[in-house]
This record gives structure tokens, sequence and C-alpha cells, in this order.
């Protein structure tokens, strides 16, 4: 029996547990001049599997942003704004969240594989499921745009006071549901971050402070941005147009800033993964942050010049909140699919050692036999 | 009364009977005939229509000694311990008649099997990701997918901290082991359990399922194998200890298996908490950007 036992720690003591080569399907070392890491791998397999999402889900992500920011905005502009040079802001602000708000279910409804069972999703609250309660954010920030929406409409003069469907919009909207759904934009806004932070996808995870306040960057740029555009289409004036100037920069120059924490505390293994995307991530900053500064602060400042200038600042910063989510998305399924970004991410000590496992048994055994 | 699996991967052969018993208890279609070249693995990783996958490790380049005493074959050019041979003073010799340890299979290499299944976590992120409140944790323990609930959202798919759940493209829903959720009904083990001729996976009360997984692991290394540990038993993860456990003899990166599995929903507090942060932040801001007067 002692030969027996002999023989396989002759055998297997250094066997198994031995370090891979290069090369090898177990494993690589060193590789690219990553330095210490040095991850096992199935032959190179994802472990996690990505998530089916595509066009549909970072296009919500991002007219849910715009819509969001935009209710926001307009909400606290009616409340500490000047009630005649803010009213356009107000205004068109309440359109473009209404329209984002039309849109959005669309989207993340064709995004089921099962569709018509969408109402499902109302069925429980379950609060640690990101998903769940952005539904809810979802049905509330629809409901209330709506009704905030239906009152600018009659203060528009487009339905009559007098009719019922006037009298019943003028009823539906207060200040009241005007504050909710700024709070509710802000929910919008933010928790398709939480979202994506709640996943095993190493980027998503590891940036998990990150996302949340980046999307709500964006959903603020973005928001602000449809509303300037609303406004130069709309002929307001050079003053009124100003006044979201400053909200504008604040937010594109935090997302530049919490973008570039991201990207140095991005572990080597994922830089490697997302590759490519890169250039979707610095595009979005050089379209969306860079290049509408350097607009505003160069441009013309006066006239139809400015008008101009605002135009193409919105449909830049919009374009680049768009590139944004994409380039989230993607380069995190890039990363999902790479076996040595999650390890990266999953490292540690987990169990007891195999020793000391074995003792453990060992005491188990000890004890079995005493009992019999 | 939690059920699970104990999967003993030294004992595991490589059958693949347990795939097959599982596609054909649970009706479920063939994935085509696709070889991936790289093993004698063609099955490559669970998914919505494969609930078990036997992993093969094989490796031609760790090169494991494997001794075997043979006191029937001649003792052509044997050697003593004493003398640098073979340990324990029994005659050695390779197949290539040369003296030394190797004996049997030269080159063998590393070949290592294992039965992978979903491991119905004792915090399961599939199950608190999911927002219809379609997956659920059953009267045996097990993590279940309701198929009348789900509507194909996808969400459980990236909150998997083991790759386990994936959406089945013609039908829409997500789909994994059940742990035989029917036939643990009518008191019948699952169809993977009842098939594996060796063993290697062992259906039963958890409690006693891991009393017997930690003696294996004193008696393995008893015998020499001391590279042999338990995966998701006495861990300190936030997924929690594993219904569905294993015995591994090699680390768990080899097998496609994470190292320290984290909880997907762990980070959910801190992430809305930065979102808060920010949201408050942009409000002041932007309420600060109106009331300035002009």
């Amino acid at each position: 029996m002692k030969l027996l036992s002999s023989l396989f720690a002759a055998q297997s003591g250094p066997a198994v547990r031995q370090e891979a080569p290069q090369g090898s399907p177990l494993g690589r070392r060193g590789r690219r001049g990553i330095g210490k890491t040095e991850f096992t791998s199935y032959y190179g397999r994802p472990i996690l599997k990505k998530p089916h999402w595509v066009w549909p889900v970072w296009t919500y992500f991002w007219l849910g942003g715009v819509a969001g920011g935009a209710s926001t905005i307009a909400a606290l502009a009616d409340l500490f704004g000047d009630k005649e040079l803010d009213k356009s802001i107000v205004r068109a602000g309440r359109y473009v969240s209404l329209a984002g708000m039309m849109v959005s279910p669309v989207l993340l409804i064709i995004d089921l594989q099962r569709p018509e069972r969408f109402l499902h999703m109302l069925r429980v609250v379950k609060l640690k499921s990101p998903l769940n309660v952005g539904t809810y954010i979802l049905t509330i920030t629809g409901l209330l745009s709506g009704f905030n929406a239906a009152r600018q409409v009659v203060e528009d003069g487009f339905i009559p006071e007098e009719s019922l469907p006037g009298k019943l919009a003028i009823l539906s909207s207060s200040d009241a549901t005007q504050v909710l759904q700024g709070v509710a934009g802000l929910g919008l806004g933010g928790y398709t971050g939480v979202l994506l932070s709640a996943t095993a996808v190493p980027l998503w995870g590891d940036n998990s402070k990150i996302l949340p306040p980046l999307f709500l960057s964006s959903a603020f740029a973005t928001g602000a941005a449809a509303i300037t555009l609303v406004q130069a289409l709309g002929g307001a004036s050079e003053e009124e147009m100003e006044r979201l100037d400053g909200i504008e920069q604040v937010a594109t120059l935090s997302e530049l800033a919490l973008m570039s924490v991201a990207a140095a505390k991005l572990k080597p293994e994922m830089r490697k993964a997302i590759g490519n995307y890169r250039f979707f991530f610095l595009g979005a900053m050089l379209e969306g942050v860079i290049a509408p500064l350097l607009l505003k602060w160069f441009g013309p400042k006066h006239g139809q010049g400015l008008r101009v200038i605002n135009i193409i600042r919105a449909v830049l910063t919009l374009g680049a909140g768009y590139m944004l989510r994409f380039a989230v998305i993607e380069a995190g399924k890039a990363t999902a699919q790479d076996p040595d970004s999650y390890h990266a991410i999953t490292q540690g000590r987990a169990r007891p050692t195999p020793e000391e496992q074995a003792r453990q048994g060992q005491e188990l055994q000890t004890e079995a036999t005493q009992a019999i | 009364m939690a059920n699970g699996f104990f999967t003993d991967t030294t004992l595991c052969i490589g059958c693949k009977a347990c795939e097959v018993a599982c596609k054909q208890w649970n009706q479920l279609p063939a994935d085509g005939y696709e070889l991936t070249g790289m093993s004698y693995d063609n099955t490559v990783a669970l998914g919505a229509t494969t609930w078990r996958h036997v992993a093969f490790i094989e490796t031609m380049e760790g090169k494991p000694k494997l001794p075997m005493a043979n006191t029937t074959m001649s003792t052509v050019g044997t050697k003593s311990a004493a003398d640098g041979g073979g340990p324990g003073n029994l005659p050695l010799i390779n197949m290539d008649g040369k003296a030394g340890l190797q004996v049997g299979f030269p080159d063998a290499g590393r070949w290592l099997m294992m039965s992978d299944v979903c491991k119905h976590c004792t915090n399961a992120g599939c199950l608190e990701a999911c927002p219809t409140g379609a997956i659920i944790r059953n009267e045996f323990g097990a993590v279940y997918i309701q198929p009348d609930i789900c509507n194909g959202c996808g969400y459980c798919v990236p909150s998997c901290p083991f790759g386990v759940v994936a959406l089945q493209h013609d039908d829409g829903r997500a789909f994994k082991c059940t742990l035989c959720y029917d036939r643990q009904k009518e008191g019948l083990e699952p169809a993977c359990a009842k098939a594996c001729p060796t063993d290697s996976i062992r259906f039963g009360n958890l409690d006693d399922l891991k009393m017997q997984a930690r003696q294996r692991v004193a008696q393995l290394h008893e015998r020499g194998q001391t590279n042999a540990y338990l995966y998701g038993v006495d861990e300190e993860t936030t997924v929690g200890d594993l219904n569905a456990f294993f015995l591994l003899a090699a680390e768990p990166g080899a097998y496609g298996l994470p190292e320290k599995p984290v909880l997907p929903q762990s980070r959910v507090a801190e992430s809305w908490l930065s979102a808060a942060v920010a949201a408050v932040a942009f409000t002041i801001v932007t309420a600060l950007s109106f009331k300035r007067k002009r």
C-alpha cells in the first residue's frame, strides 16, 4: 500500500499544478509584455456568455439618456429658471422627452426575444435587478412625460383649453408631476449604467462606480444638446440658447474626466480584449467633448453663424452619446469573450487549499471510523 | 432539503453518457456535427441545448510520468531507487525498453475530464438579475427557469458568473439545467447522474454529498494525488457554495472556471450610490446655472 502511494506521489505531485508552458492550450504566460499576469484557460475559450444586445439596446440607452436629461433640465428650468428667458427650454425639454419616451419602450420590446411577453417585466418588484427597477423607472417617466407634454400642447394652443382633452391635459399635469418627471429622468439617465455594472462582464463590472455617472453625464450633455437643437431650429434667441451652455460644458467635461479615470485604471487584459473599440471611445470624446468646445470658443459668437454652430455642436454631442453607448456595449461583449479579462477580475483566495481540505477530510474519516 | 450534484472529475472517463442522457431525457436538439480539432471535446461549452458538457483538458506539454508497476514484464533495464531508478525499488521500464520511471504511455501528457453543469449557486446571479421573476429556486434547492414566464430579455446570460445560461435562438427563451426538476418530483435522480457509469456524477442531499466529497479529497491525498480539491464547497465568495460542486485536479482556470467567482449583484448598491451622487451633483449644477441672472 505504501509502495503504491509512493508511486503515485512520484507521478502526480508536481504533474498537474505545474505551470503550463507558453503556447499551451492551458495557459499563456507573460504574453505581449502584460507582465506578471498568467492565467490558465480552457483552450482560450470564453468563460462567460455575452449578451445578445445589439442596436435596439444601445439606441435605447442613448435615447433614454436624451429623454431623461431633457426631463430633468426642463423641470429645473421651470423651477429655478427665468420665466420668460427659459420658457423655450422648458417647452423643448417636454417635447424632446415625450418623443424619446414614445420610441424607447418600442426599442426595448423589440429587443425581447419573446416581445409578446413584455408585460411580464412588471409582474414582480426586484430591487436587486436594475433591469426590473429600470422598467418601472421607464414606465413612470413615460407616464409623467405624457402628462406634462400634454399640458404643453394645450399651452401652445394646439388643443383648445375648454375642450375635454384640453381640460384633462391641464388636470393631469402640475408642478408636482413636473418635479417627479425630473427625478425620474435622473433615474432613467443613470440606471442603464447600473444595469451594465451588475453583470459578470469584466469591463462593466470593473467600472461599476464609473458607468452610472458616465451615462448620467452623457444624458445631461445629450439632453441639453437636443433642447439646443430644437431651440436653434425653432428660432430661439441667442440669449435663450446661451442658457444651456454651462450645463453642456460641465456634463461633457465630466464625461471626459470619467473616461480618463476608466482608461487609466483599465486592466491590461481588457485593454487587449477591447482592441479597436478604443477608437470609438476616443471618437466619442473628440466628437462630443473636444469638438463642441473648440467650436464654442473659436466659432462665430453672434447671428446666423452662431445658430449654425449651435446646430452642429448639438448634432455632434448627440452623435457622440450614441457612439459612447455603442462602444461601451460592444467593448463589454469583447471582454466577456476573453477568459483572461474575466480571470483578471475574479482573482483571490476563495477556498481552503488542497492540503487544508485533505486535513479536514482526514478528520472526518477518523470520526467516521470511531463511530463504527 | 437541498439536493445537488457532486461531480468527481478524478472518476470521469469522458464517455459523455451524461451529455447524451441529458439531451435524451430533456428532449434537447442536437448541436450539429462540427469538430473543434482542439481535443475530443466537440461540445465546447454549456448552452441552451447543452446542459451537461464534458470538458477534455488534453495537452502533450505537461508530460507527467505515468509509472506502472508490472511485475510480469521483463526486467530488462531495471533500476532500483538506490541507483536512481523508480521509487520503492520497483522494477520499472519504459515501453521503448529504456530504463527509467516512464512506463506505459510515453508522453501521455495531461488528460483531465470534467462534466460541467449549471452550479445552482447559493446566491445565483441569473436569479437575482431576472426582471420577470421567471427564475426561481424550487423546492429541491435548484435554480429553475420557468419557461412560461421567461420573455427572453437575455439579462440572465451576462449575469451568470459561470457562463451557463443561454438564449435559444429559435425559441427566444433562456434555458439551462433544471437539475431534472421533473424527475426529482417523481423521486428519481437526474438523468446524467443515473447514466454516469463511474459514479463521477453523484446526486443527493447536499450535506451528505459534501461529507463524501471531503473524505474523498483526503483519500486522494493519501494516495498521493495532492492536487485534488473541492470547488464550490466551504467557499468565501459572494456566490456562496455551489449546489453542483466539483472535485478538481488542476487550477479552476484550466476547466474554464473562475478562481473566485463574484456575484454581479454585489456591485448593485455601490453602483446606485455612484449614480445618486452624480444625480445630486448635476441637479445642483443645473439649478445654479438657471438661477444666475443675466
